[in-house]
């Protein structure tokens, strides 16, 4: 019997703290969480850069761009994320994809689109870079 | 009372329905930093998205959802032919169609005024910022799904990771540093236009000029995402 009362008075103790805990100090009552959720997204590095930060080196490729028919398009379209690149200033740490396949992601074919694209056939064989620069994206001259 | 009696009801009690309501917190799920600010929404021409998937994978890249996992905080959705195609991979499926007719709809979480996500959940894990977005508290988020069922656009997802609820979050992150959110920035044909809702704005032009509809307007969520040149059908 004496042991069953020890038992009872254990559980109601461990009963008071949790009450205690999940009314009084838990995060959630003092209404701390949610402070504490927008502290934590807006700790988050953003990783895709805006082409306000690639012109401050590269304005050379800037001004060709804006004045070419790609001049709506940002770096981080085709260049990927940039944000190590903005760090180390390296050719390797950006993406330079000079395929075929990377032109074709927009500019190929199907329907629902009304930019210039081409057919599978058009040029078949040969870099798209060949003809045409990205960076100054004008249809060339034969 | 007796000894007994006393202990029970203090032991039923939290247990009682209403209980809580006598609890005196001023936890609600409406704004929690109160004060004036500019309220945010997007709004996506459909007859300028090419379908070239580049806003999925910014999107995963810069929020780190696993890039071969079928689930996204942002979706391509191509009705070509009177096919749907779902691109939610960095796997382009509209490269390969065929069709003769298609248009593309890029979809997102809707950061609703009258969110369901944010009315049903069971631990308050979602609630509006003073901009207007809907975010989630991953730590009190103890991943019952409710949100899932209760979105009507399909929105919100289980991170395949972290093992809670995932949605977009407008890049929150992004936009309190003045930057655009990964998707806008990427998309090569401006079809998605990001910006404060008020008078003179870009976003607020686009809407006063152009013919704009929400998705499922019948849901009374009030979406703060606008879609130009929508065909009807694809609000289903």
């Amino acid at each position: 019997m004496r042991i069953s009362t020890a038992v009872f008075s254990i559980a109601i103790l461990i009963y008071a703290a949790v009450l205690v805990y999940t009314f009084i100090i838990s995060p959630y009552i003092k209404e701390e969480s949610i402070v504490l959720a927008i502290e934590e997204e807006m700790g988050k590095e953003p990783v895709h850069v805006q082409s306000e930060v690639c012109k401050q080196c590269h304005l050379e490729v800037f001004t060709n761009l804006s004045l070419g028919n790609h001049s709506g398009v940002e770096c981080a379209a085709c260049h990927g994320t940039g944000k190590e690149h903005a760090k180390l200033r390296t050719a390797g740490s950006i993406v330079v994809e000079d395929t075929r396949d990377a032109c074709m992601i927009c500019h190929k074919k199907i329907a629902g689109r009304n930019i210039p694209t081409v057919e599978e056939n058009h040029g078949s064989g040969v870099r798209c870079s060949y003809c045409h620069d990205p960076h100054s994206a004008n249809v060339p001259s034969e | 009372m007796h000894r007994r009696e006393f202990l029970k009801s203090v032991i039923t009690l939290p247990f009682i329905p209403g209980f809580r309501i006598v609890i005196p917190s001023g936890r609600s799920r409406e704004m929690v930093e109160t004060g004036p600010a500019k309220k945010y929404a997007m709004v996506i021409d459909v007859d300028k998205c090419i379908g070239c998937g580049k806003c999925v994978i910014a999107c995963k890249t810069e929020n780190h959802v696993p890039m071969e996992a079928p689930v996204s905080r942002t979706w391509i959705e191509g009705y070509l032919d009177d096919k749907k195609l779902v691109m939610n991979t960095d796997e382009n499926p509209f490269l390969k169609s065929k069709a003769s007719k298609g248009f593309f709809v890029p979809k997102l979480c809707n950061h609703c005024a009258n969110a369901p996500c944010v009315n049903v959940c069971p631990v308050y894990a979602r609630f509006h910022t003073k901009e207007g977005i809907v975010l989630v508290d991953k730590e009190t988020c103890i991943g019952c799904k409710y949100c899932i069922t209760a979105c009507p656009y399909g929105a919100t997802f289980v991170h395949p990771e972290e093992k809670v609820t995932d949605k977009c979050t407008f890049c929150y992150h992004r936009l309190r540093k003045g930057l655009l959110p990964a998707c806008v920035v990427v998309c090569p044909t401006g079809a998605r236009k990001f910006g404060p809702l008020e008078e003179g704005s870009e976003v607020y032009d686009l809407i006063k000029k152009n013919r704009t509809t929400v998705l499922k307007p019948e849901a009374g969520t009030y979406p703060r995402v606008f879609y130009i040149n929508l065909d009807t059908v694809v609000e289903l």
